[in-house]
Protein backbone atom coordinates (compact mmCIF):
# COMPACT_ATOMS: atom_id res chain seq x y z
CA UNK A 1 0.00 0.00 0.00
CA UNK A 2 2.62 2.51 0.65
CA UNK A 3 4.79 1.08 -2.27
CA UNK A 4 1.50 2.48 -4.38
CA UNK A 5 1.54 5.80 -3.06
CA UNK A 6 4.93 6.51 -3.08
CA UNK A 7 4.65 4.97 -6.60
CA UNK A 8 1.74 7.30 -7.50
CA UNK A 9 3.79 10.16 -5.98
CA UNK A 10 6.61 9.92 -7.85
CA UNK A 11 4.79 9.10 -11.26
CA UNK A 12 2.74 12.30 -11.27
CA UNK A 13 5.71 14.03 -10.10
CA UNK A 14 7.93 12.78 -13.04
CA UNK A 15 4.93 13.59 -15.59
CA UNK A 16 4.50 16.94 -14.11
CA UNK A 17 8.56 18.29 -14.45
CA UNK A 18 8.38 16.27 -18.18
CA UNK A 19 5.42 18.52 -19.42
CA UNK A 20 7.11 21.72 -17.43
CA UNK A 21 9.95 20.99 -18.95
CA UNK A 22 8.48 21.12 -22.38
CA UNK A 23 6.27 24.20 -22.05
CA UNK A 24 9.58 25.89 -20.21
CA UNK A 25 11.27 24.73 -23.65
CA UNK A 26 8.43 25.51 -25.94
CA UNK A 27 7.80 29.00 -23.89
CA UNK A 28 11.47 30.37 -24.19
CA UNK A 29 11.37 29.11 -28.36
CA UNK A 30 8.15 31.02 -29.21
CA UNK A 31 8.10 33.53 -27.06
CA UNK A 32 6.06 36.64 -28.46
CA UNK A 33 7.22 40.29 -27.32
CA UNK A 34 4.64 42.40 -25.49
CA UNK A 35 4.56 45.60 -26.02
CA UNK A 36 5.43 47.15 -22.42
CA UNK A 37 3.61 49.92 -23.51
CA UNK A 38 0.58 47.67 -22.66
CA UNK A 39 1.68 46.89 -19.30
CA UNK A 40 2.58 49.96 -18.23
CA UNK A 41 -1.40 51.05 -19.67
CA UNK A 42 -2.68 48.11 -17.62
CA UNK A 43 -1.03 49.22 -14.22
CA UNK A 44 -2.87 52.67 -14.77
CA UNK A 45 -6.15 51.53 -15.86
CA UNK A 46 -8.63 50.73 -12.87
CA UNK A 47 -8.64 46.90 -13.52
CA UNK A 48 -12.48 46.52 -12.83
CA UNK A 49 -13.08 45.35 -16.08
CA UNK A 50 -16.42 46.77 -16.02
CA UNK A 51 -16.24 47.36 -20.02
CA UNK A 52 -17.39 50.96 -19.89
CA UNK A 53 -14.69 51.79 -22.57
CA UNK A 54 -16.53 49.29 -25.09
CA UNK A 55 -13.87 46.73 -24.50
CA UNK A 56 -14.27 43.28 -23.16
CA UNK A 57 -11.51 44.23 -20.06
CA UNK A 58 -9.15 46.85 -19.28
CA UNK A 59 -6.48 44.81 -20.87
CA UNK A 60 -8.06 44.58 -23.98
CA UNK A 61 -7.81 48.63 -23.55
CA UNK A 62 -4.81 48.92 -22.88
CA UNK A 63 -3.77 46.47 -26.30
CA UNK A 64 -6.11 48.58 -28.44
CA UNK A 65 -4.23 51.53 -27.06
CA UNK A 66 -0.88 50.57 -27.33
CA UNK A 67 -1.90 49.41 -30.78
CA UNK A 68 -2.96 52.72 -31.61
CA UNK A 69 -6.17 51.42 -33.09
CA UNK A 70 -7.88 53.43 -29.64
CA UNK A 71 -7.17 57.00 -30.26
CA UNK A 72 -8.91 58.46 -27.14
CA UNK A 73 -7.71 57.35 -23.91
CA UNK A 74 -10.80 59.19 -22.45
CA UNK A 75 -13.25 56.51 -22.58
CA UNK A 76 -11.98 55.05 -19.84
CA UNK A 77 -14.63 57.18 -17.44
CA UNK A 78 -13.58 54.78 -14.53
CA UNK A 79 -9.91 56.33 -13.84
CA UNK A 80 -9.11 58.93 -10.93
CA UNK A 81 -8.30 62.42 -12.62
CA UNK A 82 -4.42 61.53 -11.31
CA UNK A 83 -4.12 58.01 -13.36
CA UNK A 84 -6.13 59.79 -16.18
CA UNK A 85 -3.15 62.38 -16.19
CA UNK A 86 -0.71 59.50 -16.22
CA UNK A 87 -2.02 57.71 -18.60
CA UNK A 88 -2.26 60.54 -21.34
CA UNK A 89 0.98 61.52 -20.52
CA UNK A 90 2.38 57.88 -21.21
CA UNK A 91 0.68 58.01 -24.89
CA UNK A 92 1.74 60.93 -25.45
CA UNK A 93 -1.47 62.88 -26.01
CA UNK A 94 -3.07 65.85 -25.21
CA UNK A 95 -5.76 65.62 -22.63
CA UNK A 96 -9.16 67.09 -23.11
CA UNK A 97 -11.20 68.97 -20.48
CA UNK A 98 -13.46 66.48 -19.28
CA UNK A 99 -16.61 66.63 -17.55
CA UNK A 100 -18.21 64.23 -14.71
CA UNK A 101 -20.70 61.52 -16.96
CA UNK A 102 -24.33 61.03 -15.16
CA UNK A 103 -26.92 58.94 -15.91
CA UNK A 104 -30.40 60.88 -16.21
CA UNK A 105 -33.47 58.73 -15.02
CA UNK A 106 -36.23 60.23 -17.57
CA UNK A 107 -38.90 59.26 -14.87
CA UNK A 108 -40.53 60.58 -12.18
CA UNK A 109 -43.30 58.28 -11.32
CA UNK A 110 -42.62 57.01 -7.88
CA UNK A 111 -44.56 53.84 -6.27
CA UNK A 112 -47.77 56.09 -5.21
CA UNK A 113 -47.91 57.35 -8.96
CA UNK A 114 -47.55 54.59 -10.94
CA UNK A 115 -50.88 52.94 -12.09
CA UNK A 116 -51.23 49.11 -12.06
CA UNK A 117 -53.10 47.23 -14.83
CA UNK A 118 -52.77 43.71 -13.65
CA UNK A 119 -50.70 42.06 -11.41
CA UNK A 120 -47.41 40.77 -12.29
CA UNK A 121 -46.30 37.25 -10.79
CA UNK A 122 -43.11 36.81 -13.17
CA UNK A 123 -39.85 36.91 -12.58
CA UNK A 124 -38.46 40.15 -10.52
CA UNK A 125 -36.48 41.90 -13.56
CA UNK A 126 -37.48 44.89 -15.85
CA UNK A 127 -36.49 42.80 -18.14
CA UNK A 128 -38.53 40.13 -17.93
CA UNK A 129 -41.45 42.67 -16.64
CA UNK A 130 -41.06 44.65 -20.24
CA UNK A 131 -41.23 41.50 -22.14
CA UNK A 132 -44.63 40.81 -20.32
CA UNK A 133 -46.61 43.95 -21.43
CA UNK A 134 -44.34 46.31 -18.73
CA UNK A 135 -45.02 44.24 -15.47
CA UNK A 136 -48.80 44.77 -15.21
CA UNK A 137 -47.76 48.85 -15.33
CA UNK A 138 -50.03 51.01 -17.13
CA UNK A 139 -47.26 53.72 -18.52
CA UNK A 140 -45.41 51.97 -21.12
CA UNK A 141 -42.40 54.01 -21.28
CA UNK A 142 -41.25 54.76 -17.52
CA UNK A 143 -39.25 53.19 -14.44
CA UNK A 144 -40.95 49.66 -14.01
CA UNK A 145 -39.09 49.60 -10.57
CA UNK A 146 -37.19 46.21 -10.24
CA UNK A 147 -33.89 47.82 -10.12
CA UNK A 148 -32.11 46.17 -13.25
CA UNK A 149 -29.72 49.45 -13.35
CA UNK A 150 -29.38 48.43 -9.25
CA UNK A 151 -27.76 45.71 -9.63
CA UNK A 152 -26.00 45.77 -13.19
CA UNK A 153 -23.86 49.37 -11.66
CA UNK A 154 -20.45 47.44 -10.81
CA UNK A 155 -20.05 50.71 -8.20
CA UNK A 156 -22.98 50.18 -6.13
CA UNK A 157 -24.08 53.91 -6.98
CA UNK A 158 -27.44 52.94 -8.07
CA UNK A 159 -30.48 52.58 -5.44
CA UNK A 160 -34.14 51.95 -5.46
CA UNK A 161 -35.93 54.23 -3.81
CA UNK A 162 -39.58 54.56 -3.63
CA UNK A 163 -39.48 52.74 -6.89
CA UNK A 164 -37.12 55.22 -8.32
CA UNK A 165 -33.36 54.49 -8.98
CA UNK A 166 -31.37 57.27 -7.63
CA UNK A 167 -28.36 58.12 -8.37
CA UNK A 168 -25.03 57.99 -5.82
CA UNK A 169 -23.18 60.53 -7.56
CA UNK A 170 -20.26 60.58 -5.76
CA UNK A 171 -19.75 57.39 -6.33
CA UNK A 172 -21.08 56.97 -9.88
CA UNK A 173 -18.06 56.44 -12.58
CA UNK A 174 -19.94 56.93 -15.47
CA UNK A 175 -19.70 53.68 -16.97
CA UNK A 176 -23.38 53.26 -18.44
CA UNK A 177 -24.16 50.09 -17.56
CA UNK A 178 -27.43 51.23 -16.31
CA UNK A 179 -28.22 52.86 -19.41
CA UNK A 180 -27.51 49.90 -21.29
CA UNK A 181 -29.91 47.44 -19.02
CA UNK A 182 -32.25 49.35 -19.07
CA UNK A 183 -35.17 47.96 -21.19
CA UNK A 184 -36.94 50.83 -22.07
CA UNK A 185 -34.24 53.30 -22.21
CA UNK A 186 -34.84 55.44 -19.29
CA UNK A 187 -31.74 56.15 -18.36
CA UNK A 188 -29.21 58.00 -20.80
CA UNK A 189 -25.90 59.07 -20.11
CA UNK A 190 -25.33 63.08 -20.03
CA UNK A 191 -22.17 65.37 -19.64
CA UNK A 192 -22.67 67.29 -17.06
CA UNK A 193 -20.40 70.41 -18.01
CA UNK A 194 -22.05 73.03 -15.54
CA UNK A 195 -22.69 72.36 -11.55
CA UNK A 196 -26.78 72.31 -12.60
CA UNK A 197 -28.22 70.91 -15.64
CA UNK A 198 -31.62 70.48 -16.03
CA UNK A 199 -33.88 67.32 -17.91
CA UNK A 200 -37.32 66.00 -18.35
CA UNK A 201 -37.87 63.57 -15.76
CA UNK A 202 -40.27 61.43 -18.05
CA UNK A 203 -39.95 59.44 -21.02
CA UNK A 204 -43.63 59.29 -22.10
CA UNK A 205 -44.82 59.95 -25.74
CA UNK A 206 -48.50 59.23 -24.48
CA UNK A 207 -50.68 62.15 -24.86
CA UNK A 208 -51.53 64.51 -22.21
CA UNK A 209 -54.91 63.40 -21.11
CA UNK A 210 -53.61 59.74 -20.64
CA UNK A 211 -50.33 60.93 -18.60
CA UNK A 212 -52.84 63.18 -16.22
CA UNK A 213 -54.78 60.03 -15.55
CA UNK A 214 -52.30 57.38 -15.38
CA UNK A 215 -49.03 58.98 -13.82
CA UNK A 216 -49.92 62.71 -12.73
CA UNK A 217 -45.99 63.69 -12.80
CA UNK A 218 -45.50 62.88 -16.07
CA UNK A 219 -44.62 65.41 -19.49
CA UNK A 220 -48.04 66.67 -20.72
CA UNK A 221 -46.27 68.27 -24.03
CA UNK A 222 -48.27 71.80 -23.16
CA UNK A 223 -45.15 73.54 -25.08
CA UNK A 224 -44.45 75.89 -22.17
CA UNK A 225 -41.29 75.06 -21.06
CA UNK A 226 -41.10 75.51 -25.11
CA UNK A 227 -42.32 78.83 -25.63
CA UNK A 228 -40.69 80.47 -22.67
CA UNK A 229 -36.82 79.60 -23.38
CA UNK A 230 -36.62 81.60 -26.88
CA UNK A 231 -32.66 79.69 -26.88
CA UNK A 232 -34.27 76.87 -27.09
CA UNK A 233 -33.46 75.34 -23.89
CA UNK A 234 -36.11 72.76 -24.17
CA UNK A 235 -37.59 70.84 -27.21
CA UNK A 236 -40.83 69.42 -27.64
CA UNK A 237 -40.86 66.18 -30.09
CA UNK A 238 -43.68 63.54 -29.79
CA UNK A 239 -45.41 64.74 -27.02
CA UNK A 240 -42.57 64.20 -24.77
CA UNK A 241 -39.86 67.71 -24.07
CA UNK A 242 -36.56 66.93 -24.14
CA UNK A 243 -33.43 69.31 -22.68
CA UNK A 244 -31.19 70.89 -25.04
CA UNK A 245 -27.99 70.43 -23.10
CA UNK A 246 -25.87 72.62 -25.07
CA UNK A 247 -27.90 75.35 -25.37
CA UNK A 248 -28.46 75.09 -21.43
CA UNK A 249 -25.30 77.90 -21.16
CA UNK A 250 -26.33 79.72 -17.96
CA UNK A 251 -28.17 77.38 -15.27
CA UNK A 252 -29.57 80.84 -13.67
CA UNK A 253 -31.75 81.43 -17.35
CA UNK A 254 -33.12 77.88 -17.42
CA UNK A 255 -34.30 78.20 -13.35
CA UNK A 256 -37.09 80.21 -13.65
CA UNK A 257 -38.54 78.22 -16.53
CA UNK A 258 -38.06 74.88 -14.92
CA UNK A 259 -40.37 76.20 -11.86
CA UNK A 260 -43.24 76.53 -14.53
CA UNK A 261 -43.54 73.27 -15.29
CA UNK A 262 -47.49 72.36 -14.26
CA UNK A 263 -46.25 68.70 -13.72
CA UNK A 264 -43.05 69.73 -12.25
CA UNK A 265 -41.27 66.96 -14.49
CA UNK A 266 -38.35 69.47 -15.28
CA UNK A 267 -35.77 68.34 -12.73
CA UNK A 268 -32.27 69.75 -11.65
CA UNK A 269 -29.12 67.89 -10.97
CA UNK B 1 -9.58 -6.17 -41.67
CA UNK B 2 -6.96 -3.95 -39.91
CA UNK B 3 -7.52 -0.79 -42.17
CA UNK B 4 -11.19 -1.65 -42.76
CA UNK B 5 -11.72 -1.01 -39.04
CA UNK B 6 -9.34 2.02 -38.91
CA UNK B 7 -11.92 3.39 -41.33
CA UNK B 8 -14.68 2.59 -39.32
CA UNK B 9 -13.38 4.34 -36.67
CA UNK B 10 -12.21 7.31 -38.46
CA UNK B 11 -16.26 7.65 -39.85
CA UNK B 12 -17.58 6.35 -36.69
CA UNK B 13 -16.09 9.52 -34.29
CA UNK B 14 -16.54 12.14 -37.09
CA UNK B 15 -19.97 11.51 -38.09
CA UNK B 16 -21.91 8.77 -37.04
CA UNK B 17 -20.79 9.43 -33.33
CA UNK B 18 -19.89 12.96 -33.80
CA UNK B 19 -18.80 14.27 -30.55
CA UNK B 20 -20.91 17.73 -30.57
CA UNK B 21 -24.09 16.35 -31.91
CA UNK B 22 -24.39 13.23 -30.88
CA UNK B 23 -22.40 13.01 -27.40
CA UNK B 24 -23.51 16.55 -26.49
CA UNK B 25 -19.85 17.28 -25.55
CA UNK B 26 -18.12 20.38 -26.63
CA UNK B 27 -21.49 22.45 -26.65
CA UNK B 28 -19.69 25.77 -25.08
CA UNK B 29 -16.95 26.61 -28.12
CA UNK B 30 -19.72 25.26 -30.41
CA UNK B 31 -21.81 27.90 -29.23
CA UNK B 32 -19.20 30.13 -28.52
CA UNK B 33 -16.52 30.48 -32.05
CA UNK B 34 -19.33 29.39 -34.77
CA UNK B 35 -20.52 32.66 -35.66
CA UNK B 36 -18.14 33.21 -38.03
CA UNK B 37 -16.49 30.38 -40.51
CA UNK B 38 -12.96 31.58 -40.34
CA UNK B 39 -12.45 31.52 -36.56
CA UNK B 40 -14.33 28.30 -36.56
CA UNK B 41 -11.84 26.62 -39.02
CA UNK B 42 -9.05 28.47 -36.77
CA UNK B 43 -10.27 26.77 -33.71
CA UNK B 44 -11.46 23.42 -35.48
CA UNK B 45 -8.16 22.68 -36.43
CA UNK B 46 -6.53 23.96 -32.74
CA UNK B 47 -8.72 21.07 -31.61
CA UNK B 48 -8.06 18.78 -33.75
CA UNK B 49 -4.38 18.91 -33.05
CA UNK B 50 -5.28 18.49 -29.51
CA UNK B 51 -7.05 15.89 -29.77
CA UNK B 52 -5.06 14.15 -31.68
CA UNK B 53 -1.84 14.79 -29.78
CA UNK B 54 -4.05 14.01 -26.79
CA UNK B 55 -4.81 11.07 -27.83
CA UNK B 56 -1.47 9.88 -28.56
CA UNK B 57 0.18 10.96 -25.89
CA UNK B 58 -2.57 9.82 -23.21
CA UNK B 59 -2.52 5.82 -24.77
CA UNK B 60 1.31 5.82 -24.26
CA UNK B 61 0.97 7.29 -20.69
CA UNK B 62 -1.76 4.84 -19.87
CA UNK B 63 -0.18 1.47 -21.49
CA UNK B 64 3.17 2.13 -20.07
CA UNK B 65 2.84 3.82 -17.40
CA UNK B 66 -0.78 3.76 -15.82
CA UNK B 67 -0.97 0.21 -16.48
CA UNK B 68 2.04 -1.65 -15.38
CA UNK B 69 2.28 0.38 -12.10
CA UNK B 70 -1.36 -0.08 -10.96
CA UNK B 71 -2.13 3.44 -11.14
CA UNK B 72 -5.29 3.21 -13.43
CA UNK B 73 -7.00 5.44 -10.92
CA UNK B 74 -4.96 7.65 -11.46
CA UNK B 75 -6.41 8.57 -15.33
CA UNK B 76 -8.62 11.35 -15.20
CA UNK B 77 -6.14 13.52 -13.47
CA UNK B 78 -2.87 12.13 -15.84
CA UNK B 79 -5.00 12.98 -18.71
CA UNK B 80 -6.06 16.32 -17.68
CA UNK B 81 -2.32 17.36 -17.09
CA UNK B 82 -1.76 16.26 -20.72
CA UNK B 83 -4.93 17.72 -21.92
CA UNK B 84 -3.87 21.24 -19.85
CA UNK B 85 -0.06 21.07 -21.16
CA UNK B 86 -1.09 20.32 -24.72
CA UNK B 87 -3.72 23.17 -24.92
CA UNK B 88 -1.13 25.79 -23.41
CA UNK B 89 1.57 24.94 -26.13
CA UNK B 90 -0.88 25.46 -29.01
CA UNK B 91 -1.57 28.17 -27.46
CA UNK B 92 1.70 29.50 -28.01
CA UNK B 93 1.89 28.25 -30.89
CA UNK B 94 -0.60 29.84 -32.40
CA UNK B 95 -0.19 33.10 -30.79
CA UNK B 96 3.19 33.21 -32.41
CA UNK B 97 2.42 31.64 -35.75
CA UNK B 98 -1.08 33.49 -36.35
CA UNK B 99 -1.93 36.51 -33.95
CA UNK B 100 -5.35 37.02 -35.71
CA UNK B 101 -6.61 33.84 -35.13
CA UNK B 102 -4.76 33.77 -31.75
CA UNK B 103 -7.21 37.27 -31.37
CA UNK B 104 -10.63 35.92 -33.22
CA UNK B 105 -10.12 33.02 -30.91
CA UNK B 106 -9.93 34.91 -28.03
CA UNK B 107 -10.72 32.72 -24.59
CA UNK B 108 -12.11 30.27 -26.23
CA UNK B 109 -8.12 28.63 -26.91
CA UNK B 110 -7.40 28.38 -23.42
CA UNK B 111 -10.74 27.20 -22.75
CA UNK B 112 -10.37 23.93 -24.98
CA UNK B 113 -8.44 22.34 -21.92
CA UNK B 114 -12.12 22.11 -20.05
CA UNK B 115 -13.40 21.31 -23.45
CA UNK B 116 -15.27 17.87 -22.18
CA UNK B 117 -14.88 16.78 -25.64
CA UNK B 118 -11.50 15.64 -25.15
CA UNK B 119 -11.39 14.39 -21.78
CA UNK B 120 -14.22 12.16 -22.96
CA UNK B 121 -12.10 11.51 -25.94
CA UNK B 122 -9.34 10.37 -24.24
CA UNK B 123 -11.84 8.43 -22.07
CA UNK B 124 -13.67 6.50 -24.75
CA UNK B 125 -10.49 5.21 -25.81
CA UNK B 126 -9.66 3.70 -22.60
CA UNK B 127 -12.80 2.41 -22.72
CA UNK B 128 -12.82 0.77 -26.06
CA UNK B 129 -9.65 -0.84 -25.95
CA UNK B 130 -8.22 0.98 -28.67
CA UNK B 131 -4.54 0.14 -29.67
CA UNK B 132 -2.24 2.84 -30.74
CA UNK B 133 -2.77 3.53 -34.50
CA UNK B 134 -6.51 3.37 -33.40
CA UNK B 135 -6.10 5.76 -31.09
CA UNK B 136 -4.71 8.20 -33.65
CA UNK B 137 -6.88 7.54 -36.36
CA UNK B 138 -9.99 8.13 -33.06
CA UNK B 139 -8.58 11.28 -32.07
CA UNK B 140 -8.43 12.27 -35.24
CA UNK B 141 -11.62 11.42 -36.56
CA UNK B 142 -13.09 13.39 -33.06
CA UNK B 143 -11.51 16.30 -34.47
CA UNK B 144 -12.63 16.15 -38.01
CA UNK B 145 -16.28 15.53 -36.76
CA UNK B 146 -15.77 18.51 -34.04
CA UNK B 147 -14.61 20.66 -36.98
CA UNK B 148 -17.25 19.99 -39.06
CA UNK B 149 -20.20 20.81 -36.81
CA UNK B 150 -18.15 23.76 -35.46
CA UNK B 151 -18.06 24.79 -39.62
CA UNK B 152 -21.91 23.92 -40.49
CA UNK B 153 -23.06 25.40 -37.15
CA UNK B 154 -21.07 28.81 -38.88
CA UNK B 155 -22.34 28.53 -42.26
CA UNK B 156 -26.09 28.45 -41.12
CA UNK B 157 -24.86 31.45 -38.54
CA UNK B 158 -23.63 33.32 -41.14
CA UNK B 159 -26.50 33.07 -43.64
CA UNK B 160 -29.03 33.47 -40.22
CA UNK B 161 -27.73 37.84 -40.23
CA UNK B 162 -30.10 38.08 -43.36
CA UNK B 163 -32.86 35.76 -42.10
CA UNK B 164 -35.81 37.26 -40.67
CA UNK B 165 -35.73 36.01 -36.63
CA UNK B 166 -38.56 36.46 -34.55
CA UNK B 167 -37.45 38.92 -31.66
CA UNK B 168 -37.67 36.84 -29.09
CA UNK B 169 -35.33 33.85 -30.36
CA UNK B 170 -32.75 36.13 -31.49
CA UNK B 171 -29.01 35.62 -30.31
CA UNK B 172 -29.17 31.88 -28.26
CA UNK B 173 -32.01 31.04 -29.18
CA UNK B 174 -32.26 30.65 -32.64
CA UNK B 175 -28.44 29.12 -31.90
CA UNK B 176 -29.89 26.63 -29.94
CA UNK B 177 -32.64 25.42 -32.29
CA UNK B 178 -30.37 25.49 -35.14
CA UNK B 179 -28.26 23.06 -32.73
CA UNK B 180 -30.92 20.60 -31.83
CA UNK B 181 -32.15 20.53 -35.63
CA UNK B 182 -28.61 19.89 -36.85
CA UNK B 183 -28.40 16.84 -33.70
CA UNK B 184 -31.36 15.94 -35.58
CA UNK B 185 -30.00 15.67 -38.78
CA UNK B 186 -27.04 13.49 -37.70
CA UNK B 187 -28.66 11.39 -35.74
CA UNK B 188 -29.56 10.04 -39.36
CA UNK B 189 -26.16 8.79 -39.98
CA UNK B 190 -27.18 6.65 -37.04
CA UNK B 191 -28.15 3.52 -38.87
CA UNK B 192 -24.61 3.36 -41.20
CA UNK B 193 -22.00 1.92 -38.91
CA UNK B 194 -23.06 0.05 -35.89
CA UNK B 195 -19.47 0.11 -33.91
CA UNK B 196 -17.72 3.79 -33.38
Amino acid sequence: MDNLILISILSMTGLGIFFAAVLAFAYKKLKVEDDPLVDEAVHILPGTNCGGCGYLSCHDFAEHLASGEEEDPGKCRVMTEEHREQLFQLLGKEEPASYPVIPLVHCAALDENKKPQAEYKGLRTCRAANLDFGGGMECEYGCMGFGDCCWVCPFDALHMIDGLPKVDIEKCTGCGKCAEACPRGVITMQEKKKDKIFYVACSSHDAALRVRKICGVGCIACGICEKLSPKGFFKITDDLSRANFDNQKDPEEVKPIAKKCPTKVIKEI
Amino acid sequence: MEFEKLILILIGASITNNFVLTYFLGICPFIGVSSKIDSAIGLGIATTFVMTLAATVTWLIYYYILVPFNLVFLQYVTFIIVIASLVQFVEMFIRKTSPPLYKALGIFLPLITTNCAILGLTLFMVLRDYNFLESIIFGLGAGVGFTLALVIMAGIREELKFADVPEPLKGAGITLIIAGLLALAFMGFGGIISSG
